[in-house]
């Protein structure tokens, strides 16, 4: 469903990529978490992926069309988005935020449908958001805003949901709560879900597969179970001072 | 000190060592006793003859113009200057500049009764102007610092813009000065005052020579500067 | 939703109405609401009343609405475009860099001579808006690239300094546009709603409405920057065409206010937030129609205080509107939830 076909991502044309080229696909139903250390690349290949900022090379295709060739309303219909900055938004309500998922299918108006109703109503029960109705977007927690976001992104009824370290602000039971539900939406609708995450613990244990960034432009690909075997988690993450143990399947203290 | 606002500055200019009279020109319920003022500067430079006989023929003139003046018809006259904001004026009602308009045989439309607590003028809206000031006979309408009324549908309402009997004041500028010369010699020179404003109020004594004085020409820019 | 923005509509309307009434009956002078009604349907004998009512209250009336509903959709427009919640073109500066380049290009005729000056007399309309339209748009270009650099409440500090220095100016370069003759504009640098006679509305609407079309247009991708420039391009919003956009409605709504109205204080502001607490929303497209009533009915407000019977006595209209203004100002930075990420 989504193919990168030689994809570099970067900001320099004249440099090389980020990250990149690389040759990767994911299927419907997919939940992908993508791993790697900080300045890795993980955000600008989101954003290339999720047609934010053009490819340095190659291409996207989502359902077989490139992004890049895409309208951005036609874009906006297949891909959701979800970031990890805080946005303060002057007045808007929880309401609002949703229905904003609805932008890329209404007319000039943005009128809504009652259709377009219930996909939000939806959308806000999916992510466990619908008591937060009502309320202004700026007064809900870091945890309840990203609920929120995702009840947006639900709401966009895409085939591709990007979401970048949404889940750094919160806190443990937060994390699995919201790694686990874009797990089950992955599934319930059939769409692909690529979340990037410093959290390597819940995304071995939740990834249908791993994207690991190696930080020199090489990203490798496998299931949790074939990375930790080959190996690909420590030479991603070890330094001198920790080293990942593909036995216990988390980091430990290096040396004596 | 131009009026009795200014007497706490009198003590801060003593203590700099400096001699101080007040003259509280501005506070003259009178036109006239501005001009005796003139008899006090002359006394402080030796020079008291001179100013008597100043005070004497402007005395004099005023007297003459008056006895002229009331030979003709009374007239109307509203002094109303155009502030700007749209619809605000200030309107001469009392004290000394209405008893100098009172003056050239003229009854001074939207006049009030002489109170020394009160300026003499007010503001007033072009709404009151209406109601109240259409049937003058003649209109001061601007000084040289207001802008250009052109609302030429309303003026259409008043007798004066209908009969073209309406007057601003240049005051001949002074601009090597950045003065303008009726609000210097002005106070002291009523009689040339008097002597346009009985030109303005009675077209028979027109001459077409004014002073301060001029027809109103609906447009901006001061009219010609001091010209001696 | 929908329910709610049209009764709060239909009450602000009403209450526009009455209050309009109210100020073309009375005034310095009174008259009856009778009078003004009969007035305004041509059937008034008394052609003084009828005077007073058609001829000078009701194109201040009208001026009035139209100012206030500009001002307030520019609010909703600059607020969404800023992203911050005490953005309006009077506290961003905007106002005043209208005003500037009003008051340069008169200085400018002045110095040029006195058929320049005659020339912006005539076509005092056009030319005096299009002068304020440049100073608006460059104020805006320049506020909006500095709001990238420092948070909403420093720039709203900023834009307040801005406008103290531009009106400063403006001052002082009038002064010497009237030494030099120029002297077009006068007691400018307080708003009023009383200088424009009814030759002149069109000039006042024509923008304003090409304003509030170009608003309209681009109140749904508007929406979605709300949520930020990342979001609003992942929502297939071309964000730079989509500024400019509004930065054009913004310059068409307020150049024209600023050129016959003056500095008109805390109406854009205020009405937005007045706007959004009736909608239960911040989508702009609903916003729209509230803010306009609502800050045609504040200017409107201000206005009828202003000329209310005093005898010998003008408020100054500023003044009533900073009386008002202020302190709800403070509220909403203190209270408000809509400021609470900015605090």
């Amino acid at each position: 469903m989504l193919r990168l076909t030689k994809l570099g991502a970067g900001y320099d044309r004249n440099a090389p990529p980020v990250v990149g080229p690389i040759d990767l696909d994911a299927a419907p139903g997919e939940f992908i978490c993508i791993l790697g250390r900080n300045g890795a690349g993980k955000s600008t290949l989101m954003r290339t992926i999720a047609g934010l900022q053009p490819a340095m090379s190659g291409e996207v295709e989502l359902d077989g069309q490139a992004i890049d060739n895409m309208r951005g309303a036609n874009r906006a219909q297949l891909i959701a988005v979800v970031l990890t900055e805080r946005t303060f938004s002057p007045g808007l309500r929880v309401d609002d935020v949703v229905m904003l998922g609805r932008q890329p299918f209404t007319g000039w108006q943005d009128a809504l449908t009652a259709e377009d109703l219930n996909i939000c109503e939806d959308a806000l029960s999916q992510a466990s958001a619908s008591d937060f109705r009502g309320r202004f977007f700026d007064d809900l927690s870091d945890g309840e805003r990203q609920r929120v976001m995702i009840a947006r992104a639900i709401a966009q009824t895409p085939r591709l949901m990007v979401l970048d370290e949404i889940t750094a602000f919160l806190d443990l039971p937060g994390r699995v709560e919201v790694m686990s539900l874009l797990r089950r939406q992955a599934r319930a609708r059939g769409l692909c879900v690529l979340l990037s995450s410093h959290d390597l613990d819940l995304s071995l244990e939740l990834a249908d597969r791993i994207w690991l960034l190696d930080g020199a432009g090489g990203v490798s690909c496998g299931t949790p179970a074939e990375l930790i075997e080959a190996g690909a988690i420590g030479r991603a993450f070890d330094t001198p001072e920790v080293t990942f143990s593909s036995v216990r399947r988390r980091f430990e203290l290096a040396g004596p | 000190m131009a009026d009795l606002t200014h007497t706490q500055q009198i003590e801060r200019v003593r203590t700099l060592g400096i001699p101080v009279v007040p003259t509280f020109i501005d506070a003259e319920p009178h036109y006239m006793g501005r001009v005796e003022w003139v008899e006090l500067v002359g006394l402080l430079v030796g020079r008291e003859q001179e100013a008597q006989n100043f005070v004497f023929d402007v005395e004099q003139e005023v007297a003459r113009l008056k006895e002229l003046a009331s030979a003709q018809p009374r007239r109307s006259l509203l002094w109303a200057w155009y502030e700007g904001s749209g619809d605000r004026w200030s309107v001469t009602q009392r004290n000394a500049d209405a008893a100098l308009i009172r003056d050239a045989n003229v009854e001074l439309v939207l006049g009030k009764e002489d109170d020394p607590r009160l300026d003499t003028f007010s503001r007033l809206s072009t709404e009151q102007l209406l109601e109240s000031a259409t049937d003058a006979d003649c209109w001061m309408i601007r000084d040289p610092l207001s802008t250009v009324y052109t609302r030429h549908d309303l003026l259409e309402r008043f007798k004066a813009y209908r009969e073209d009997c309406v007057f601003w004041q240049p005051g001949r500028r002074h601009p090597d000065a950045d003065s303008w010369e009726v609000w210097e010699m002005g106070h002291i020179r009523p009689d040339w005052l008097l002597s346009d404003l009985i030109k303005i109020a009675h077209p028979e004594l027109r001459d077409g020579d004014y002073r301060y004085f001029q027809p109103e020409t609906w447009e901006a820019g001061d009219g010609g500067t001091g010209h001696n | 939703m929908g329910a709610r923005v049209t009764t709060s509509s239909l009450t602000l309307l009403v209450g526009l109405a009455a209050l309009s009434l109210y100020a073309l009956a009375f005034g310095q002078i009174s008259l009856s609401f009778g009078d003004a009604l009969s007035a305004l349907a041509g059937l008034q004998g008394d052609e003084l009343v009828s005077q007073i009512v058609l001829d000078i209250r009701l194109p201040r009336v009208l001026t009035a609405i139209i100012a206030g509903g500009a001002l307030g959709i520019a609010g909703v427009l600059m607020q969404a475009l800023f992203r911050n919640p005490v953005a309006d073109a009077w506290s961003l500066g905007l106002l005043a860099g209208g005003q500037l380049g009003v008051a340069l290009t008169v200085t400018a005729a002045a110095f040029a001579g006195p058929a320049a000056v005659s020339f912006l007399t005539v076509f005092s309309g056009p030319s005096i808006t299009v002068a304020a339209a440049i100073g608006v748009a460059l104020t805006a270009v320049f506020m909006l690239a500095l709001g990238r650099k420092i948070g909403a409440i420093t720039l709203l500090v900023v834009g307040l300094m801005i406008g103290f220095t531009a009106q400063g100016v403006t001052s002082v370069l009038l002064h010497f546009a009237a030494r030099a003759g120029g002297r077009v504009y006068g007691g400018w640098s307080d708003a009023s709603f009383a200088g424009v006679e009814a030759a002149n509305l069109p000039w006042l609407a024509a923008p304003v409405l090409g304003g509030i079309a170009l608003a309209v247009f681009t109140a749904k991708p508007l929406t979605s920057l709300l949520l930020g420039e990342t979001y609003a391009k992942s929502l297939g919003v071309k964000v730079s065409s989509l500024r400019w956009l509004a930065l054009a409605a913004t310059v068409a709504l307020v150049a024209p206010v600023v050129a016959f109205c003056g500095p008109v204080s805390f109406i854009g502001l205020i009405a937005p937030h007045f706007a959004r607490a009736l909608a239960g929303s911040a989508r702009i497209l609903p916003l729209l129609p509230l803010a306009a009533l609502g800050g045609a009915l504040l200017a409107l407000m201000g206005d009828v205080i202003v000329h209310a019977p005093w005898e010998q006595h003008f408020l100054h209209l500023n003044a009533i509107l900073a009386m008002v203004g202020a302190p709800i100002v403070i509220l909403i930075l203190v209270y408000s939830p809509t400021v609470k990420g900015w605090r």
